[in-house]
């Protein structure tokens, strides 16, 4: 990319930033017509074409980040760059707005300088650039007590030249979370150098005396093999935790019978870990998972070839990968919803046909949680749309909450938990006036369970190793509801 | 935990963005000359402030620049970031920050020495540029790899600034060096920087060989998500040797499509795409289209912005191979929140994969579309179904009747719109709807846009003998005829002959108001032109005309969005590219190269201006679709077949042959061609002065070839300021003849002359009838002494034989047999060089390991040898 401007939603430029020579503002303007021609903001094309410059945006927050592209260049790679900036930006604010970013401004340009050079993104990781670049006017408090820390040698903890496998018992602190043998993992050693030929302890860190970053700045180089893994990082609690949350999108018909059903995953992982951690993770079922796509710390091959995933996390929080699940794949919904509706019909007159001569629906809607599941579910919300032509409802839950909004005609009905020996149920009466027709409402629903997992995908395994500590590790699963339709 | 605290004590550093007090300036300045280092710190980041709310901040230039020697490294970097800012407009100034500059690059320090070099290289002003050169090349053979990587990009750079200076400093061979450097980000970075350059040199100086291959490959499974992405763009450009090459490589990379980033995710499937073409493997191309399924419907689940990407990508995978997305409809199903541009990709994928099997399905999808609100997206929903319909013979009935239901909304633009598209229908099939005519023509009334009713009224002729009331309905037209916009006009006048050869009884009056309104009243020269053409036929004969009027047209098919199977090769190759979501090709994206092909507008232009009734409704399905596209075969330019990549043929840049500088604003570039049969001189005059050029003339003094120009005119008129004009000077060999290799060339511009010369690459003599005779050619090797035969080996990266003999075919080399000797491919070729009409034939052997091609040159015209052994040298490397 040619340059790059931060435009607030009035077209105003808040931040510009120009990797190949300077571009007038004018192409803004440009820009800001195209954005004035749609009828939002949001159907604004991510690709445009203005006189002899490619406009590539995505939006945030009302922001539009917006790179200006002379020559040919990867579309893609200049979205996903510009997506990265904004995650970026979240690390050194609460939100990403205009304010946030003029308060921000110093390491906002020194993040776009050290992100992209010459207009090409290199470095976007999170961990690597915080502890590079500081947040704005405290740059001092990111050396504070148990802060940072650069003193480890990665040549020590790297047992010479590297090269790890996840077998080495005497290397890592294997947990097996079911009765795998170790032999059985058919991954093959991965080669990764740890020369650190540079950087670390040899550094001079008199030009850091100044502002005290220079510590820290020294192992960010490229010395770093794991480029989104900041520095040797020291926790006084190592752990890491994963989250297996499975969405599903499903429509069952009236009669219970799922229409269509899929399920989207994602794991994601909570990192604390010392040193630079290796971890291997091993499913009971990879036969479950369809198409997957890794962040970037996974190394490809090693899923490709046996399976099992393998990475050196980043620090903090990260998702650690997507996924979906193939269609032949039996998908156990926790909940069951039963709506029955019967109608009394007003008797029919010469203006009112039998078909819309209204009447009364008695609906009962029951809701219980399978016998599959360990736990209850929680956070059920079921929402009922009904038609505009109905008059009026009186329906009572036989445990939590009902709102019904009169103008949308929405009712929803809200439940902290829904446990198996006692199925809820909504019961009651709609009345629908001659003249309309007698439909019933449209259910949504919410849900949430906990330690449950409906196509059964349980992770067997995780080694942790290259490391010289016990460290805690923890997963749950999590099945939530994504568009669910009765 | 440590963000929050942060947060909290964070001051508002957007207060700087307010502060417009009286005396700023002065204040910054002492500020900035303080001892304190907080105090300074604060002021440059005021000035920041200033410069990026566009304030001119440049006259603190030498006070920021005083900063830069501060061991603060925030700091520094603030300082730097001025001084790119600002050392364009104050170059002189700029030259103040070298020293402090060099020095960094000089820091123990690895952070700091990158940052000096990455500074240095923002600069653009060529003073720095050239102090930049040592650090630079210190940097590059640096220990750190971070140093490395970051001078690789520099080489960049500077190859934009001054490319020269790159060259004559060897940048290049240290470039190439580093694709084998033990860091994958390194590697990366020199991947990405070589690739820019290669981008706009007139060089290959970028090539992939087996020999870096394996380096790129084994380095794109270490480094960084943009790495991959650079790597595999290099990739995309390596030819595999052999099928089983293309397999293990298709291996290799695929498990990229795991990868969350979806520039990567594109990128391999790009690569395999193109490595598909190089095998012949059934089951190898079966599995690796289905490996490229679920990574492309995940891309479809990611943001608005990824997705219409994807989606513009998706189009030209599923012309090239639709099985990779065939069992996928649903996916490409519009959810109610999508950005309409998102929408109206989806809807094009839907009808490029709409089959027997799915199209249920579909129609109620395209149903549901047409009642939602956005009119341009219920438009779109409309046509496709009609699209559809001329898709899928066994479910047109059915969408025709999903249209009838349409209509029956009595939502204007909708009926409008299928109004328009059931015409589409009825020229697919003829004769096989009729019974809707009726329900149409009830909605005559509310027709108000020029196109539905044109169609309507198209219909109505085209069937008036089933439309009882067709003559009272043409009348009510007549009235307001002249109000009717020139589309409609035409109609109503086809319509009204028509009516007429079909029903002559009573419609008399009728077809002469028509014929009267459209040759006397009508100011517009296509209706009144086409008024007289009936009124002859008519008058003429009306036997004649029913042939004319009334003849069967042809059928339509819809192929509106599907591309030209040399284009979409060509998009294939550069898939993931701004030119596969533009679908153009990729040639008019690369805007460093000054010359363009000339004639690409003008044929365009052409292509648009047809005016004829039948083709006008031949064109209608394309209409807001994929615009109208070049076809590479009628385009002499152009390249042929499938090397559309090659350079030379497409956009030949030619050397400058006169400076501005020396032609008094005039800069000419040029160079010999031949172009259909003739000579050519091709030209590009740029203006550099303010006033424009004027009264060109053209001279070229005695030469070997006795080449001289047609005419001395040059065919330009005038050259406006600032311009830049692509001349052919059209050449004979009628000049006198002289000893000279190099054409002298004098250029008379107003009131001055210009000399310079060229070389003239022989092979522009070489005829287009240089195809010997198989039989013929036998005959003349051997009549040809063996002793004579001239051996020449040429170093060349032309080492496809396929590709090769289609390039040297453009030149007029002609292939006449090939064979393999010992793995080693041999060609017979032959030529006709004019003057003097002598046959030439070479045998051309390829050694692919040594990259040469070993020639044998045979004529019996002794004195051509040397001439074809140059141009042989010239074609090759």
């Amino acid at each position: 990319m040619q340059s790059l401007f931060i435009i607030n939603n009035g077209g105003e430029i808040i931040i510009e930033k120009h990797y190949r020579g300077l571009m007038g503002r004018a192409v803004c303007d440009q820009f800001w017509l195209e954005v004035l021609k749609c009828k939002e903001p949001r159907e604004t094309k991510p690709i445009l074409s203005v006189a002899k410059w490619y406009l590539v945006h995505v939006q945030h927050n009302s922001l539009f980040f917006l790179a200006v592209l002379q020559a040919e260049a990867p579309p893609l790679q200049v979205i996903e760059g510009l997506k990265s900036v904004i995650e970026v930006f979240g690390h050194y604010m609460t939100e990403v707005t205009e304010e946030s970013i003029k308060d921000q401004f110093v390491p906002v340009y020194q993040l776009l300088d050290e992100m992209f050079d010459y207009g090409i993104p290199f470095n976007t990781y999170p961990n690597s650039l915080t502890s590079m670049i500081g947040s704005s006017s405290v740059f001092k408090d990111l050396l504070g007590p148990g802060g940072i820390t650069s003193g480890y040698d990665l040549a020590e903890l790297g047992s010479g030249s590297g090269g790890f496998t996840p077998t080495k018992g005497n290397l890592g602190t294997g947990m097996r979370l079911t009765g795998m043998g170790s032999d059985t993992i058919g991954s093959p050693p991965v080669s990764r150098t740890l020369t650190g030929s540079s950087g670390f302890g040899s550094t001079p860190t008199n030009i850091g005396a100044g502002n005290g970053a220079g510590g820290n700045m020294a192992g960010v180089g490229g010395s770093n093999t794991v480029p989104w893994r900041s520095i040797e990082k020291d926790h006084t609690l190592n752990e890491v935790y994963f989250d297996i949350i499975e969405e599903i999108d499903c429509i069952i018909g009236r009669n219970g019978r799922i229409v269509t059903s899929e399920l989207f995953g994602t794991i994601t992982s909570d990192c604390s870990l010392s040193g630079t951690p290796h971890l291997s993770m091993f499913f009971n079922n990879t036969r479950a998972i369809d198409s997957v796509s890794f962040h970037p710390c996974v190394r490809l091959k090693d899923w490709d070839n046996s399976k099992v995933i393998n990475f050196i996390p980043p620090d903090g929080k990260f998702t650690l990968l997507d996924f979906t699940v193939s269609r032949s794949q039996n998908i156990d919904i926790p909940i069951m919803i039963t709506p029955v509706l019967n109608w009394n019909a007003n008797p029919p007159t010469k203006e009112a046909p039998i078909e819309i001569s209204g009447g009364i629906g008695n609906l009962q809607i029951s809701v219980g949680s399978k016998a599959m599941m360990k736990s209850d579910l929680e956070d059920v919300v079921i929402t009922l749309t009904f038609p505009k032509g109905i008059s009026s409802t009186s329906l009572t839950p036989s445990t939590g909450l009902v709102t019904y909004d009169e103008i949308t005609k929405i009712l929803v009905w809200k439940m902290k938990t829904v446990t198996r020996e006692k199925p809820p149920v909504l019961s009651g009466s709609i009345i629908v006036p001659p003249g309309s027709q007698r439909i019933g409402p449209t259910v949504e629903v919410q849900f949430t369970a906990m330690k449950y997992s409906a196509v059964g995908l349980t992770i067997d395994q995780l080694v942790v190793s290259e490391i010289n500590y016990k460290p805690r590790k923890a997963v749950r699963s999590i099945t939530k509801a994504g568009r669910f339709e009765v | 935990k440590g963000f929050k605290q942060r947060r909290a004590r964070m001051s508002k550093d957007s207060k700087y963005f307010t502060t417009t007090k009286k005396g700023e300036i002065h204040e910054l300045r002492r500020d900035l000359d303080s001892q304190k280092e907080n105090v300074k710190k604060e002021a440059v980041k005021k000035v920041i402030a200033a410069m990026t709310v566009g304030k001119d901040v440049s006259v603190l230039f030498p006070d920021v620049v005083k900063c830069i020697r501060t061991t603060n490294l925030e700091l520094k970097k603030l300082v730097y970031l001025y001084v790119m800012n600002y050392a364009k407009s104050q170059p002189d100034l700029a030259i103040l920050s070298v020293n402090a500059f060099v020095q960094d690059a000089q820091h123990p320090n690895p952070l700091i020495k990158a940052l000096a070099v990455r500074t240095m290289g923002c600069i653009r002003v060529d003073k720095i540029t050239e102090y930049l050169c040592q650090p630079l090349r210190d940097c590059l053979k640096d220990s750190d790899p971070y140093v490395r990587k970051t001078a690789a990009v520099c080489v960049a750079k500077v190859w934009d600034i001054n490319s020269e200076l790159v060259e004559t400093q060897g940048f290049l061979d240290i470039l190439r060096d580093l694709l084998g450097d033990s860091n994958p980000m390194v590697v990366a970075n020199a991947v990405a920087a070589l690739t820019e350059i290669d981008e706009t040199s007139t060089r290959d100086v970028f090539k992939i060989n087996t020999a870096n291959l394996n380096k790129l490959l084994t380095a794109l499974d270490d480094c960084t998500e943009w790495g991959q992405v650079f790597i595999l763009h290099a990739l995309s450009k390596y030819t595999p040797t052999k099928p089983s090459e293309a397999e293990g490589y298709a291996d290799r990379i695929s498990p990229r499509l795991a990868h969350a980033n979806s520039a990567v995710v594109l990128s391999t499937i790009r690569v395999l795409m193109r490595l598909l073409d190089f095998t012949d493997n059934q089951n190898f191309v079966k599995t690796m289209c289905a490996k490229m399924t679920p990574p492309l419907v995940t891309l479809i689940q990611k943001e608005p912005e990824i997705q219409y990407v994807a989606l513009r990508n998706i189009n030209l995978i599923i012309q090239k191979r639709p099985k990779i997305l065939q069992g996928e409809m649903k996916v490409f199903f519009c959810k109610y929140n999508d950005p309409i541009y998102v929408k109206m990709e989806k809807l094009e994928i839907m009808i490029l994969l709409v089959s027997e099997r799915n199209i249920d399905q579909v129609l109620m999808e395209l149903k549901e579309y047409a009642t939602e609100v956005d009119i341009e997206f219920v438009r779109k929903a409309v046509r496709a179904l009609g699209r559809c319909a001329i898709k899928l013979e066994s479910a047109a009935e059915r969408c025709i009747q999903v249209l009838l239901e349409l209509i029956q909304t009595k939502v204007n633009y909708v009926v409008q719109e299928t109004i328009i598209v059931i015409k589409d229908i009825f020229r697919k099939y003829p004769r096989k709807y009729e019974v809707i005519i009726a329900t149409l023509c009830q909605n005559l009334d509310t027709l108000d846009e020029p196109e539905a009713k044109a169609a309507l009224i198209w219909i109505i002729g085209e069937y008036a003998e089933r439309i009882e009331n067709a003559d009272e309905l043409l009348e009510t037209f007549l009235v307001n005829f002249q109000e009717e916009p020139s589309m409609v006009q035409l109609q109503i006048l086809t319509a009204a002959v028509k009516l007429f050869l079909k029903r002559p009884k009573n419609t008399q009056k009728l077809v002469q108001t028509a014929l009267d309104l459209a040759t006397k009243e009508a100011g517009n020269p296509d209706l009144r032109d086409r008024g007289f053409v009936y009124w002859r036929l008519l008058s003429a004969s009306p036997e004649a005309a029913k042939q004319v009027v009334l003849s069967e047209k042809p059928l339509i098919s819809d192929d509106s969005n599907r591309l030209e199977p040399a284009l979409l090769d060509d998009l294939i190759k550069h898939m993931s590219t701004l030119a596969s979501v533009y679908h153009k090709p990729p040639e008019s994206f690369v805007v460093k190269y000054t010359k363009k092909v000339p004639t690409m507008d003008q044929l365009t232009a052409q292509r648009g201006n047809r005016a004829d009734e039948e083709v006008d409704y031949a064109d209608d399905s394309n209409v807001g679709q994929v615009p109208q596209l070049l076809n590479f075969g009628d385009d002499p330019f152009a390249p042929r077949g499938n090397d559309a990549g090659n350079r030379p043929s497409s956009a030949p840049v030619y050397p400058v042959l006169l400076q501005p500088g020396d032609g008094k604003g005039l800069e000419i570039r040029g160079g010999f061609e031949r172009q259909n049969g003739q000579i050519v001189f091709n030209m590009t005059l740029v203006n550099h002065t303010a006033v424009p050029m004027q009264q060109f003339l053209i001279q070229l003094n005695k030469n070997l070839y006795r080449l001289k120009p047609v005419s001395p005119q040059v065919p330009i008129q005038s050259l406006p300021p600032g311009q830049t004009a692509v001349v052919p000077v059209a050449l004979n060999n009628q000049g006198e003849p002289d000893a000279s290799t190099t054409v002298q060339i004098a250029i008379k511009k107003d009131d001055d002359v210009f000399y310079f010369s060229s070389d003239c690459p022989v092979y522009v003599f070489w005829t287009e009838d240089g195809r010997m005779e198989k039989g013929e050619y036998l005959k003349t090797w051997r009549e040809i002494p063996d002793n004579t035969e001239h051996v020449v080996k040429v170093q060349t990266a032309r080492l496809d034989v396929d590709e090769l003999i289609n390039y040297l075919g453009r030149f007029n080399l002609f292939l006449i047999a090939k064979r393999t000797v010992e793995d080693n491919d041999v060609m017979y070729l032959s030529c006709k060089v004019t003057p003097p009409g002598a046959w030439v034939l070479v045998e051309v052997t390829l050694h692919a390991q040594e990259r040469a091609a070993k020639c044998c040159i045979r004529t019996l015209n002794q004195p051509l040898l040397a001439f074809v052994e140059f141009a042989l040298r010239k074609l090759l490397s």
